[in-house]
């Protein structure tokens, strides 16, 4: 388990992290959003020991980080580099002695190298692999010495969207593994596919954070999708007028119905005026919001009651 | 031990799959064979001139393209062109992977930094060093060939070594200032910084045949007595410069921020 209490951080007079709490639970993905500059790549270079904090508190399993003698974090940067002149084989080989690995080192290559499906690329130089291919390297080395823990930093960025999907499937690997992962990245769509929790970071403060299933069913129900046949103007007008309504797009063939509060009590009244007015629904869905729109709704709140917007 | 034993690995791949190593060799034995023939070649130039008429004021000059001459060249050449393309090869490994973050993963993960800093150290100034030694009796194994033979090989041994140790102290000085500060090319300026002071401490002192950046003149002696004493300070001083190099960016490059 990660804690994270009251981090703070600033470079020069700009404060980066103004009293972070965060947590992280054992075997979980955490999805760490926020948009660029919030503190994010701060955090994770805090938390794996690549920046100095300047105040508040790191914990690793109950354990301080500061005074951890192994660190037990593995870490896939932004845009990973690495010794492209090597092969796939010698690079994992360099990762073991990084390590300090005591086991089998070829044995293990191999399985780390299976596990990230790269098996056939083994003892081709890295200079020739392919972004994707490069973000599984580096997914590999974060595993290579079986730490439970990993930090995986915009894994999917720049990828074509087959890489994405075989970055994705390595992630969902490693959750079935048992492994804690945060996961930082800009893509809503593949946190909401892999992650069990997220935390929306603005200002350097987690602004949301919960269980994502919860998030959406919490912030769900609240707009109707609705396909009708001839809905006549003066009714679409006094749909819009009707006090359920928050926001109605409507034409003739149907649209969309943004309902107050409370819903059930909305939905019955829109469909109690259809049905007096004989109107056909040939079809009716409730909206489910995406994460995304969960994402600008905390951020794009926060904005504006900074008077941003 | 085994992050060193692993870091002497990766710079020595480094070396071979990049070409560095052929680039090196190429460039510091090409000129070992380059001179000789090139002053070889003047030599005979001078020759054809003393036989036409008017022309006799040569013959004194056709006595200076001989073997001493030839060897002198390589080694003013090795000094400007070859280091210069060694400097070049060598600005990736001093610097360059930390511009190009390749060395935030495996730093993250536990390579020792010392290990990874001396690593380089224990690659690259013995690859100079043994790569200008080879370079100097290749010259000198090329002008018994083109040359009467004034100089024994026992002669050219001392100016080898000044020139291996001059060379191999600039490389230190590039790894050191290229590690610690992630900028190889910052070495050019703490070069000029640390030959101004030396030279002007030493200079003050009365010591100024001692410096060891100018230990390339011991190296291109190949026509006087070495004065052994002097010799044996400049080459200890450089050997002191290199060890404070591998010192320095060793402290620095502890402390130094990856991101």
């Amino acid at each position: 388990m990660i804690e994270i209490s009251g981090l703070q951080k600033s470079f020069g007079s700009k404060r980066v992290l103004n009293g972070l709490n965060m947590e992280v639970k054992p075997g979980e993905v955490y999805g760490f959003l926020g948009e660029n500059g919030a503190g994010k790549s701060t955090t994770m270079n805090i938390v794996t020991g690549l920046l100095e904090k300047d105040g508040g508190e790191v914990r690793i399993n109950g354990k301080d980080l500061s005074v951890m003698e192994e660190h037990p974090i593995g870490y896939l940067p932004e845009s990973p580099e690495f010794f492209d002149y090597m092969t796939c084989r010698q690079y994992f080989a360099y990762i073991a002695a990084a390590c300090s690995y005591e086991g089998d080192i070829r044995k293990r290559t191999e399985e780390v190298i299976r596990l990230i499906g790269l098996e056939n690329a083994i003892d081709r130089k890295i200079k020739g692999f392919s972004r994707g291919m490069k973000q599984r390297i580096g997914i590999g080395c974060a595993l290579y010495s079986g730490k439970d823990i990993l930090i995986l930093d915009e894994p999917t960025s720049a990828l074509d969207p087959q890489g994405r999907a075989e970055v994705m499937q390595i992630i969902l690997q490693l959750k079935e593994m048992g492994k804690t992962v945060i996961l930082s990245t800009h893509i809503l769509s593949d946190v909401e596919r892999v992650a069990d929790r997220v935390g929306i970071l603005h200002n350097g403060v987690l602004q949301l954070e919960g269980n994502i299933a919860e998030l959406l069913r919490a912030n769900a129900g609240h707009e109707i999708m609705l396909e009708t046949e001839n809905l006549p103007a003066d009714l679409i007008e006094k749909i819009a007028k009707s006090p359920f309504a928050i926001s109605c797009n409507l034409t003739q063939h149907g649209g969309k119905v943004e309902i107050a509060e409370d819903f059930e009590e909305g939905n019955r009244a829109l469909f109690r005026i259809l049905a007096e007015n004989k109107i056909l629904v040939s079809s009716y869905q409730v909206v489910r919001p995406t994460l995304e729109q969960i994402y600008l709704k905390v951020v794009g709140a926060h904005a504006a009651a900074k008077g941003w917007n | 031990m085994l992050q060193l034993k692993a870091g002497i690995k990766k710079e020595w791949l480094e070396l071979c799959k990049t070409g560095r190593l052929l680039g090196i060799l190429l460039i510091i034995l090409g000129l070992s064979l380059f001179d000789p023939i090139m002053i070889r070649f003047l030599a005979l130039l001078m020759e054809v001139f003393q036989d036409a008429p008017s022309m006799s004021s040569l013959e004194a000059l056709s006595g200076v393209f001989g073997q001493q001459t030839a060897l002198a060249s390589y080694a003013a050449d090795c000094v400007s062109t070859g280091m210069l393309v060694v400097f070049l090869l060598l600005m990736r490994t001093a610097g360059g992977e930390q511009k190009r973050r390749s060395v935030v993963i495996p730093l993250t993960l536990g390579f020792d930094r010392d290990a990874y800093l001396y690593a380089k150290f224990l690659v690259y100034p013995p690859l100079v060093f043994i790569s200008v030694l080879l370079g100097v009796c290749t010259a000198y194994g090329t002008t018994l060939l083109l040359f009467t033979h004034q100089i024994g090989f026992v002669d050219i041994l001392l100016p080898a070594l000044a020139l291996g140790v001059y060379f191999a102290m600039q490389v230190c000085l590039l790894l050191g200032c290229g590690c610690a500060t992630g900028k190889a090319g910052i070495f050019v300026a703490i070069l000029y910084l640390l030959h101004t002071i030396l030279t002007t401490a030493l200079g003050t002192l009365g010591w100024n045949r001692y410096n060891p950046f100018a230990l390339y003149t011991f190296g291109s002696n190949f026509t006087s007595a070495p004065d052994l004493v002097d010799y044996s300070i400049s080459i200890g001083l450089a050997v002191v410069v290199c060890f404070a190099a591998v010192l320095f960016s060793s402290l620095l490059f502890r402390k130094k921020k990856l991101v």
